[in-house]
């Protein structure tokens, strides 16, 4: 795929395809429908016209059981409303995926909330954490499982620029561990990224 | 995930919901467990309510006495028409004898009075005698005739001569020690017979003889162009069966009425007891909606943790497995408490019953009743485990 198939103009209303061995950047304003196209990937929605597929598969036709495949070896997702379950620590909230994907140790894990600066908060619970501490928390979760695209929903939108520069590194390395790209939704602010192309909607 | 989803758990609604069920499941079993008693102790052979055999005659009037009216008995034709209804299974007629009897009871020694009395005989093919028969049979030549008396005879005696003349009460076992003196004549010809009491009948209301007896006296002493069929004994598929009273009325015969008033008890205990099950099926329902609809809320309460399960790459199958084992615990739970209920209501009633109603249901539960009572559990734990796994699964589909 060629940088020139996106335009300064929205793709919506157009063909594009998203290859994962290279990473996007989704951009646009408020409410042009970011987190939507994402949501349509991870097979949250399905609520559009026109089509959508997913290793040729529409979209509309991958089963439940197919997506619950998907989302644990073939995409991961960070949401922009970050999804942790409050009630639980932060330790329960990442091994509840590990244990399902079984992608990291527990030395691994620990040692990424440690690049953080969260391993003093593994048990506490994930709701009493600042939503800066939270989004990491959940990146972090992310990244735990195989993927070919990691969709990121906005995910430095509460961080610090210090922190951003870890979270960058993770992802970086982490999609090059997989071999894969990320899709990162933003309101136009490049990240530095190197070697991305940016999609206007 | 076990701790994900189950801090949604409203404890108190649960109980309300278990505390009704416990209370439908075990109304429910004791009232399909009375069923099986009730059929026992209806069924029973040596119960006096006995609904399965009817003795049919036909009115006797004051015109029939004095001449004027048709005779009392069976024709061949009434019986073959008595024998082809659907209600009917068997009709034997009842032979009875053609030569005059004379019975003398007495014992040696004289406590009891002798009692001198004019008697009869009939016989009935063995199969309709609710008695053992032992030693009921009769060959030529023998002097002694086995003879079965209706117990209202016995009861006559003990409750009334006894009473009366001042002597004792008897036994069915001493019955046997009496000598009756049985002498029989007719025909020109005269015999004398020692009768000998084997057994006692609630359902015929007649002195029985074996039947080889009867041909044989009846051909030595009778008058064959006496031999008329003045009752029948049939057996019926069910004494309460409408049409089969309709029958009895329309033809005009009369039947043992002792016998349909059994009938009928049986009748009434059994709409009871239609009518408790309905009762039981209406609180087992109600506490089934109670649980599914608690189900619901407790998957509505844990939405966004089912959802967010999803997300993360949980499949729907094994969040709904989840969710089921902790019902499965309640539902179990609430089998064994029913059944605890169930079993300390049942010992108190078959004791209740032996006491004051001297009838001896030794059985716990029938196996219907725990097939039943288990089936009840399964179909709860089906309707639960359905009604979960649709709403996970709708959860799990994506939003269009």
């Amino acid at each position: 795929m060629k940088d020139e198939a996106f335009s300064a103009e929205s793709i919506w209303g157009k063909v594009c395809v998203l290859d994962s061995n290279h990473s996007y950047l989704i951009s646009s304003n408020s409410g042009k429908g970011k987190s939507t196209l994402l949501s349509y990937i991870y097979g949250l929605r399905a609520d559009y016209s026109g089509s959508i597929s997913i290793d040729l598969k529409n979209q509309k036709n991958i089963s439940i059981d197919s997506w619950s495949k998907l989302r644990t070896n073939k995409l991961s997702y960070l949401l922009q409303d970050l999804r942790l379950f409050n009630h639980l620590s932060v330790w329960d909230n990442l091994t509840l995926k590990n244990n399902l994907t079984k992608h990291k140790t527990a030395a691994q894990i620990e040692e990424m909330l440690d690049e953080f600066g969260l391993l003093p908060k593994k048990n506490q619970l994930a709701g009493r954490l600042s939503l800066g501490q939270q989004q990491r928390i959940a990146l972090i979760r992310c990244l735990l499982q195989p993927f070919e695209f990691l969709l990121l929903d906005e995910p430095f939108s509460n961080i610090d620029e210090t922190n951003i520069q870890i979270a960058k590194r993770l992802i970086e390395q982490e999609c090059k561990a997989n071999n894969a790209g990320f899709i990162l939704a933003t309101l136009g602010h490049d990240y530095q990224f190197e070697n991305v192309t940016t999609i206007y909607l | 995930m076990k701790k994900a989803i189950n801090k949604k758990q409203n404890i108190f609604t649960l109980a309300f919901s278990a505390l009704g069920a416990i209370l439908g499941f075990t109304l429910l079993l004791i009232t399909l467990q009375l069923f099986t008693d009730v059929d026992t102790i209806f069924n029973n052979e040596s119960d006096a309510i006995d609904t399965e055999y009817l003795v049919l005659k036909k009115h006797v009037s004051t015109l029939n006495t004095i001449g004027l009216s048709g005779n009392t008995a069976f024709d061949s034709k009434e019986i073959e028409e008595i024998n082809s209804q659907d209600f009917i299974k068997e009709v034997a007629p009842f032979k009875n004898a053609t030569f005059e009897v004379m019975a003398v009871l007495g014992m040696e020694g004289g406590k009891f009075p002798t009692m001198k009395s004019l008697a009869f005989f009939e016989t009935v093919p063995d199969q309709f005698i609710d008695a053992e028969t032992h030693n009921w049979g009769w060959e030529k030549g023998d002097t002694q005739v086995p003879i079965i008396l209706p117990n209202t005879y016995l009861d006559a005696y003990n409750f009334g001569i006894a009473q009366a003349a001042g002597t004792p009460q008897v036994s069915k076992g001493i019955i046997g020690a009496f000598s009756i003196k049985l002498e029989v004549s007719g025909n020109g010809n005269k015999a004398i017979y020692q009768g000998n009491v084997i057994n006692f009948s609630d359902r015929i209301n007649s002195i029985l003889v074996p039947k080889s007896f009867l041909d044989f006296a009846n051909l030595e002493y009778g008058t064959p162009s006496k031999q008329e069929i003045f009752r029948v004994i049939v057996e019926v598929t069910d004494a309460n069966d409408p049409s089969l009273k309709k029958y009895i009325e329309e033809n005009g015969y009369e039947t043992n009425n002792e016998q349909l008033r059994g009938g009928k008890v049986e009748q009434i205990l059994r709409g009871f007891l239609n009518f408790h099950v309905l009762i039981g099926i209406i609180i087992i329902l109600q506490s089934a909606f109670l649980f599914v609809l608690y189900s619901q809320i407790l998957i509505q309460k844990s939405k966004y943790e089912i959802q967010l399960l999803l997300i993360i790459g949980y499949k729907w199958k094994t969040i709904t497995n989840q969710i089921n084992k902790s019902f499965i615990w309640v539902f179990m739970l609430i089998g064994f408490v029913s059944f605890l209920c169930f079993g300390a209501v049942k010992l108190w009633f078959n004791a209740w019953l032996l006491e004051e109603v001297g009838m001896e249901v030794t059985s716990l539960a029938s196996v219907n009743t725990l097939l039943f009572g288990i089936g009840f559990l399964l179909l709860f734990l089906f309707l639960t485990g359905f009604n979960i796994s649709n709403k996970v699964k709708q959860l799990a589909k994506p939003n269009s």
